[in-house]
């Protein structure tokens, strides 16, 4: 028997009361390796799927979930990890992050307003501080969604926020992301050309400059990815083959398709042109949506709701959508399918805050854990990858010294693929990033 | 006849505070050290409580009964150093120890509101710190629309930054806060002398003596009313009858502003309001033994130059360490993210505070603060009658604030928070529910347009009648 126990408890007693108390003895992360059968208790597991087992035990081996339950077999000859009083949930997912990429403000593609066939993964800095921000607080992997400025976006690409280079990115479905609010317009100032050329953004280097003119370059984009594909003809736009190609994949429904709404007028012009060309979608951020819950449930439209933020104004999307606080209560009432996001916000203003809202203004807490994992990780296509405590899926998990999204707990040891990536002090660990 | 004359007294006394009797029974009192009571039953009489206790406790027959049956009652937060109400924080003048926020408080601003739904009974709107030496403060109820009818207390304290204001360096910061104070020492001087004259000349006295002595003589003379207008606030501070608060961004500007203080001899008429890297200076804030409110920023990140790695300290927690009793501010102000008081509490909580520290941070501490403790801060016979009947634990995300009573009398309740409900349901919620529901009906039962070839001027119905309304 080599079972080394550790009392990981200890310290999470310490971060849980205050205590001046030293842990008497240190977890050994370091000495962690992946290949071992390692069993983590706690008094409460939350699968992910809205089972709980209290106490409960997670078997990880080779960065997978071997085992969630209780009563489970502890490994001979593994490692035995008592989290004590702690509860462990499933890593939480984003399902529309705006984070680590360099510089997502104006850095718009200035090249076309239809760019489907470039790839968000290929503007990915894996080495970001966003990611240690992000796994901190407990979010272990995002979709990391187009960028809004052009109104067909690139296509997103899911990553986890820490770990070996080589595990970082995820295969989700391939998602293209249309914006047809302000800031594919108005996001056109910050792309202006330079000052020798004139410098503002005009109707001569930068369309559309009102919500008219978005719903005219999808519609557009896609008469003529329909008529390249019927009949060869090339865009007289300027679409390059690349890019009716990438929409040839989301008419054959082979490419997710996801809008970008907040206002409800939004709901209603996403509504009809998706209707023009047959399109099923999700919509991302969703802000109104309060204000379309019978259209967005006679749909079944899955909607990625949030951010909720402080100030009713945004200043990235010039828009004044104020969302109705209880959207994730409303949503859930009329089976719309949802996850939550925090966008750009991470630690106070991040995911675990975002689902931490939902509870207050109504969602139970069973169905906001799952908006922040399984269902998030549905809505991009990971679900058999991430979002849940079950066999063969990836071994990430948040550990929690309280009530998962309480005001007052916070994630105290954070796994990706096995492997701790925050510590029990909350701190990130180096070798990760 | 001894019976009838004690009597007498002790109905009248009653009937007097009989409009403003008030209890709240049957919740669990909860004070900010720990102390719980169920079935509490917290008595108010003439704006003040007059007692708590368990259920047996007698509440006065006329009182106005508040039933907390299943909710927390604890008292109302106080806000403790706040621009809310000011649509401009400072005054362009450095040195404007002669403006007050008095002539400033917009009575109807939202914010105020907002303070009644977020447990907030007390606050303290003071100038902000891109100063040298800033206005008047005052103390005020977040109820109301008329300034004077809210004021708690006028000339609550006054702004001092140690920490340099805009265009300002530390050295050109300190020269002007020194200058201020010799202005108004040679002020007073002339002034001294003036009156040691004057009162030579009525007394018809022939002694000569040199300035310097006039002056000193003259000082017993001087009233607030002999000094020129600009200078009878910082007068007043500097013989200790205003309170200050002094802003210290950083670490270094706490020592100086020590410093200064002793030499002024102000240091015990002091509030420090602190920057988050001031929690480097705790050893000196804990010897100078003075009430200490942190910036709302809870997290101080500090990137180290070579490395470029980040170190992340949470602040209250150092002070919690040390021992300093601290007060909280919400970071910025607002309704559903870290503007609230409530989920800075928590967040200490979180990162390791005691629980009974980070709670009074937003209530004893706080009313401390603001030289208010012997009255706010917690629930206790002698002292106002602030009391938030809550649906649940202060710190529990999903608790609201039910009801509010300020000084015994309800300013507050969820059930007809109309703003609350339309940023919950994303519904307007009009006062005449009835009418603005029937309309969205009358569309499906109007007539179908006629065709166009029969067209006349529609005589039925009266021009601009405002589309099936009155339906």
């Amino acid at each position: 028997m080599s079972a080394a126990s550790i009392a990981v408890a200890a310290l999470l007693a310490l971060a849980r009361t205050g205590s001046e108390t030293a842990p008497a003895v240190a977890p050994d992360l370091a000495a962690w390796q992946g290949g071992e059968l390692v069993a983590l208790q706690a008094a409460e597991v939350h699968l992910g799927d809205g089972t709980v087992h209290r106490p409960g035990i997670v078997l990880l081996q080779d960065g997978k979930v071997v085992a969630a339950g209780q009563g489970l077999p502890l490994p001979a000859g593994g490692r035995v990890i008592d989290c004590g009083e702690a509860v462990i949930t499933p890593g939480l997912v984003d399902a529309a992050c705006q984070l680590g990429t360099t510089s997502l403000f104006g850095s718009a593609e200035q090249a076309s307003e239809v760019i489907p066939h470039l790839d968000t993964a290929d503007a990915i800095d894996f080495f970001s501080r966003d990611f240690i921000e992000l796994a901190a607080g407990g979010v272990t992997t995002v979709y990391v969604t187009g960028e809004a400025s052009a109104v067909i976006s690139a296509r997103g690409a899911a990553v986890k926020t820490a770990g070996p280079l080589a595990e970082r990115r995820l295969a989700a479905k391939p998602c293209v992301k249309v914006t047809l609010g302000p800031e594919s317009s108005g996001r056109g100032v910050f792309n202006r050309q330079p000052s020798r050329f004139g410098g503002g953004a005009s109707f001569a280097n930068r369309r559309p400059t009102t919500r008219m003119g978005a719903a005219w370059v999808f519609r557009k984009a896609f008469h003529d990815t329909i008529a390249w594909r019927d009949s060869g003809r090339p865009s007289n736009d300027g679409l390059e083959p690349a890019a009716m190609a990438a929409l040839g994949e989301v008419l054959a429904g082979a490419t997710a398709l996801r809008m970008q709404v907040r206002e409800a007028m939004d709901f209603d012009t996403t509504a009809r042109l998706a209707d023009e060309f047959g399109l099923k979608y999700s919509i991302e951020y969703g802000t109104e949506a309060a204000q379309r819950l019978d259209l967005l449930a006679r749909r079944a439209v899955p909607v990625i709701f949030g951010p909720v933020r402080a100030s009713d104004s945004n200043f990235e999307s010039f828009e004044s959508a104020a969302p109705a606080l209880e959207t994730p209560k409303l949503l859930a009432e009329k089976g719309i399918p949802f996850c939550l996001t925090a966008s750009d916000g991470s630690g106070d203003g991040g995911l675990a805050r975002q689902a931490g809202l939902a509870i207050r203004f109504g969602l139970d807490r069973a169905r906001a854990l799952r908006a922040v994992t399984v269902d998030a990780a549905a809505i991009c296509g990971l679900d058999q990858r991430v979002g849940r405590l079950a066999p063969g899926l990836d071994a990430d998990l948040v550990v929690w010294n309280g009530a998962p999204f309480d005001d007052a707990s916070k994630p105290v040891l954070v796994l990706i693929h096995g492997r701790p990536v925050v510590d029990p002090q909350g701190r990130f660990r180096k070798e990760n990033s | 006849m001894v019976l009838s004359s004690l009597l007498a007294p002790t109905l009248l006394g009653a009937l007097a505070v009989a409009a403003d009797s008030a209890a709240v029974r049957g919740g669990t009192v909860v004070n900010p050290d720990g102390t719980r009571i169920e079935k509490g039953v917290v008595v108010i009489q003439d704006g003040r409580i007059s007692a708590v206790g368990g259920p047996d406790t007698p509440i006065p027959g006329d009182a106005v009964v508040h039933e907390a049956e299943g909710r927390v009652v604890f008292p109302a937060l106080v806000l403790a150093h706040t621009q809310i109400g000011l649509d401009i924080t400072n005054e362009n003048v450095p040195v404007a120890p002669f403006v007050n926020v008095y002539d400033a408080i917009e009575p109807n601003s939202a914010e105020y509101e907002d303070c009644l739904r977020t447990g907030i009974g007390t606050v303290h709107v003071i100038q902000g710190n891109n100063t040298v030496i800033g206005g008047l403060s005052r103390i005020i109820r977040p109820l109301g629309d008329m300034i004077d009818a809210m004021t708690v207390r006028a000339d609550a304290g006054l702004k001092v930054s140690i920490s340099p204001r805009s265009g300002f360096n530390r050295m050109t910061q300190l020269a002007e806060l020194r200058r201020a104070f010799a202005e108004l020492a040679a002020h007073v001087d002339a002034v001294a002398e003036k009156r040691f004259e004057e009162e030579k000349k009525k007394k018809d006295e022939k002694v000569l003596v040199l300035p310097d002595e006039a002056a000193r003589q003259g000082l017993a003379l001087v009233t607030i009313d002999d000094l020129d207008a600009r200078w009878r606030t910082l007068w007043r501070v500097s013989k200790g009858e205003v309170p200050l608060f002094v802003h210290c961004d950083r670490a270094m500007d706490v020592m100086r502003g020590i410093d200064w203080l002793k030499e002024m001899k102000l240091l015990e008429k002091t509030t420090f309001v602190v920057g988050s890297e001031a929690f480097k200076a705790v050893e000196a804030l804990k010897a100078a033994g003075r009430p200490l409110v942190l910036s709302g920023i809870l997290v101080h990140r500090e990137t180290d130059p070579v490395t470029g790695e980040i170190k992340e300290t949470f602040v209250p927690k150092v002070f919690a360490d040390a021992g300093v009793p601290f007060v909280l501010q919400p970071n910025g102000f607002g309704f559903s993210a870290d503007g609230m008081l409530w989920y800075q509490a928590a967040r200490c909580v979180r990162e390791g505070v005691a629980r009974d520290v980070a709670v009074k941070a937003i209530t004893q501490s706080a009313a401390d603060a603001i030289g208010m403790g012997g009255e706010l801060g917690s629930l206790a016979a002698g002292k106002w009658g602030n009391v938030a009947i809550l649906s649940g634990d202060p710190l529990d995300q999903a608790t609201f604030v039910d009801r509010m009573l300020i000084e015994g009398r309800l300013a507050y309740e969820r059930a007809t928070d109309r703003r609350l409900k339309e940023l919950t349901t994303g519904q307007e919620s009009p006062p005449a529910a009835a009418a603005k529901t029937e309309a969205p009906a009358a569309p499906a039962e109007a007539p179908a347009p006629a065709p166009a070839g029969d067209a006349k001027p529609d005589e039925s119905k009266p021009a601009g009648d405002g589309s099936g309304e009155q339906n």
